[in-house]
């Protein structure tokens, strides 16, 4: 009984005093994800990704670099590529942002959430390495530091050209499996 | 129920000439499609590295780059670097930190930097500028 | 004996809008109670985006911050590069000349045009009508062309420089500006022309959160929230800086304040800066070169602060600025409007359904990385907290 209640007093203090934050680093630390193995099979998406978007604490300008890389002067329909309604249907996860402690727990959660076979593109100077906000104290620079990533498209903003033409390189990529 | 105002833009846009760039159709597709190339402006920030024949090695790039995307990095054997850079050091850019803000660009004493429009700059794996910059300098005779 | 008295006791359910959601564009958890269709209570839950700007700021030197102030938010980065610019200005006692005023005057009006365009394409996408989304996003990529021609970059511009701008603008480029912003004179009408007669946009946009002028005063809303509620206050009219003397231009109010009005004031004040520009690239004055040379600026600063304001595209923004002699700032201090704005939107909710809420949400422009920065020192004990902003909110409602 005693115990029980030595144990409620501690985990209170700890759950007020430890900021969540250090709790998120620390599971964020705990295990980064392995790339998982890809079959013969995998090609097949090459015909129509389809997109999941995640904003990881950026400045909004590779976000509506990305929005626009959906309208019609740049048509990635022509590709087959839209943007899915949720994590379960999607087959490339984009990601931009430098990612804060905070949601770099949310997307490490995502990517485990996505069926394989699943590829990830990181977006941005920020995505990659930190970009200017490498040494502030709430940003774990670079968003291969949660998840494995397998094309970097650099560029502040990325222009949706250069999107495009990133995706169409990853795809190409696919082919020769 | 009503008929939306937007549906004569609708028909209009029906029977009008697509208003899509067909970038980059060609190198994807085997098929011949009259492509366009998006029409950039050529003084829109891309790509860009050091010319060596103007570089002192002074480092003020490095200093003042808002991203820390610049390292001083020794001229490998090989090359023969100019007189006016007494310490053989040169700035390689690494293009995934980059922000393109151009502050190099404008603060550099001797306007040692080339600038382009290329941004096509997508890869797996992490590019720099050295081999670029290293390309406007004559090798070193003998050997 | 049968029942007397049938008491129901109604449950609610709580949804999480979360970080990642399709409609979206940025991290924010916002908890909707609801009972039924009906809303009770929203709480808003931020934090996924603090990067800890003011911080870094303190180990920059000057002229660095300028390119990190306009990375606080892309939409509106002209705005934070030009306000702290001219916090840095004031501080300095430098004046820009007339034409490095003018030209700074058609960047910041530039990206006030394609900010309202992408609002009022993200409230038609939400709505459901997703043709006019396409066609409005199709006309806007002209003046992100015109941007890319006066600046470089299609959305930040890094432009600003203490002194003047970095770039200047021939009788070349200025021609191919004032025909664009001339082709696109006649779209936005259309555009404008549409939401105040088709009927989907009436049906779902007026009368859904009602701001009357007293709780706009109230809770002090900032922007086109308070415009919309007939509450004249711009700070381009109060303080002049920069040129908005010289070029004649009106305020904008609606008086109905709903999510109609709203959108609708973006839609004027699109129109005025578009006249704006074009009068200013017409008169432009020629009294010297507006690009100062970079290399002699001075790097040291004397000691002071300084405190300057600007209207970006969601209402007043300052910054304060301390330096201590030497090369770093000493403190800078960021205060956007989405941080008023987004806080106190928890009273327009209780009252309408759910699917209600996204058109309210998008119709204040929220900004959610422009607003990520609260610190609490704690003096007595010297200790650090930082405060989650779901429990300022709950004081408010």
């Amino acid at each position: 009984m005693v115990v029980k209640y030595l144990f409620l007093i501690l985990y209170d203090i700890v759950d007020r005093r430890l900021f969540s934050i250090d709790r998120c680093i620390f599971m964020v630390e705990q295990s980064k994800p392995m790339r998982p193995p890809l079959s013969g099979t995998a090609k097949i998406i090459r015909y129509t990704p389809w997109l999941v978007h995640f904003n990881t604490g950026a400045c909004n300008g590779c976000d509506i670099e990305v929005l626009a890389a959906l309208t019609p002067l740049y048509d990635p329909e022509r590709f087959g590529i839209k943007l899915a309604p949720s994590i379960r249907h999607g087959d490339i996860l984009v990601v931009t942002g430098a990612v804060t402690k905070k949601a770099g727990e949310r997307l490490k959660r995502l990517y485990e959430q996505m069926p394989n076979p699943k590829f990830v593109i990181a977006v941005g100077a920020c995505a990659i390495d930190g970009g200017v906000f490498h040494n502030a104290y709430n940003v774990l620079a670079g968003v291969d530091k949660v998840i494995p990533v397998d094309m970097y498209i650099p560029g502040c903003p990325a222009r949706p050209e250069a999107i495009l033409d990133g995706i169409v390189k990853l795809l190409k990529k696919l082919e020769e499996l | 129920m009503g008929k939306p105002k937007i549906l004569k833009l609708i028909l209009k846009n029906f029977v009008s000439k697509p208003a899509t760039l067909h970038y980059p159709l060609k190198e994807y597709r085997v098929i011949k499609f009259p492509y366009e190339h998006t029409l950039i402006e050529e003084d829109a920030r891309g790509r860009h590295y050091a010319d060596l024949t103007k570089c002192t090695g002074c480092s003020l790039c490095k200093l003042d780059c808002p991203a820390d995307a610049i390292e001083m990095i020794p001229i490998p054997e090989g090359y023969e670097a100019p007189k006016i850079n007494p310490r053989k050091i040169y700035p390689v850019v690494n293009y995934f930190r980059c922000v393109f803000c151009y502050r190099c660009v404008t603060i550099c004493p001797v306007n040692a930097y080339i600038t382009t429009s290329e941004y096509r700059l997508a890869s797996p794996e992490s590019i720099d500028s050295s081999q670029l910059s290293l390309s406007t300098l004559k090798k070193a005779s003998g050997g | 004996m049968g029942a007397k008295k049938v008491i129901e006791v109604p449950y609610v359910v709580e949804l999480p809008v979360g970080p990642q959601h399709p409609a979206l564009h940025e991290p924010l958890l916002l908890k909707a109670y609801a009972e039924g269709e009906e809303i009770v209570k929203v709480e808003i839950n931020t934090g996924y985006n603090h990067r800890g700007i003011e911080k870094l700021a303190e180990r920059n030197n000057f002229y660095r911050n300028i390119f990190i102030c306009g990375r606080v938010c892309g939409i509106c980065n002209t705005v934070h590069a030009n306000c702290y610019t001219r916090a840095l200005e004031y501080l300095l006692g430098v004046e820009p000349n007339n034409r490095a005023k003018y030209l700074r005057v058609v960047a910041m009006e530039f990206e006030r045009i394609h900010s309202h365009m992408l609002i009022n394409a993200i409230m038609a996408e939400i709505l459901g009508f997703d043709s006019l989304f396409m066609n409005m996003m199709l006309d806007r990529e002209r003046i992100m062309k015109a941007k890319e021609i006066l600046t470089g970059n299609r959305v930040i511009g890094d432009y600003m420089m203490v002194g003047g701008v970095r770039r200047d603008v021939d009788e070349v480029k200025r021609d191919k500006l004032i025909k664009l912003l001339k082709q696109l004179r006649p779209r936005v009408e259309y555009y404008k022309k549409l939401f105040i007669e088709d009927e989907t946009i009436l049906k779902r946009l007026v009368d859904t959160g009602l701001l009357s002028r007293v709780n706009a005063t109230k809770y002090s809303f900032v922007g086109p929230v308070a415009r919309g509620s007939n509450v004249r206050i711009d700070v381009r009219a109060s303080d002049k800086y920069d040129a908005y003397g010289d070029i004649p231009w009106n305020v904008i109010t609606y008086k109905e304040g709903d999510s109609w009005a709203r959108m609708m004031v973006r839609w004027d004040e699109t129109l005025e800066a578009i006249d704006m520009c074009i009068y200013a690239l017409e008169h432009l004055p020629s009294d010297g070169n507006p690009v100062p040379d970079e290399r002699r600026l001075p790097r040291k600063f004397p000691e002071g602060e300084s405190y300057a304001r600007v209207e970006a595209q969601r209402g007043e923004l300052t910054y304060y600025v301390m330096s201590t002699g030497g090369v770093n700032p000493y403190r800078v201090k960021i205060r956007t409007p989405s941080f008023l704005n987004v806080i106190h939107s928890a009273i327009l909710y209780p009252g309408y359904s759910i699917a209600d809420l996204p058109v309210i949400f998008v119709s204040l422009d929220p900004c959610i990385a422009c607003m990520e920065r609260v610190a609490v020192v704690d003096v007595d004990e010297g200790r650090r907290r930082l405060v989650r902003l779901k429990d300022l909110a709950k004081g408010v409602y």
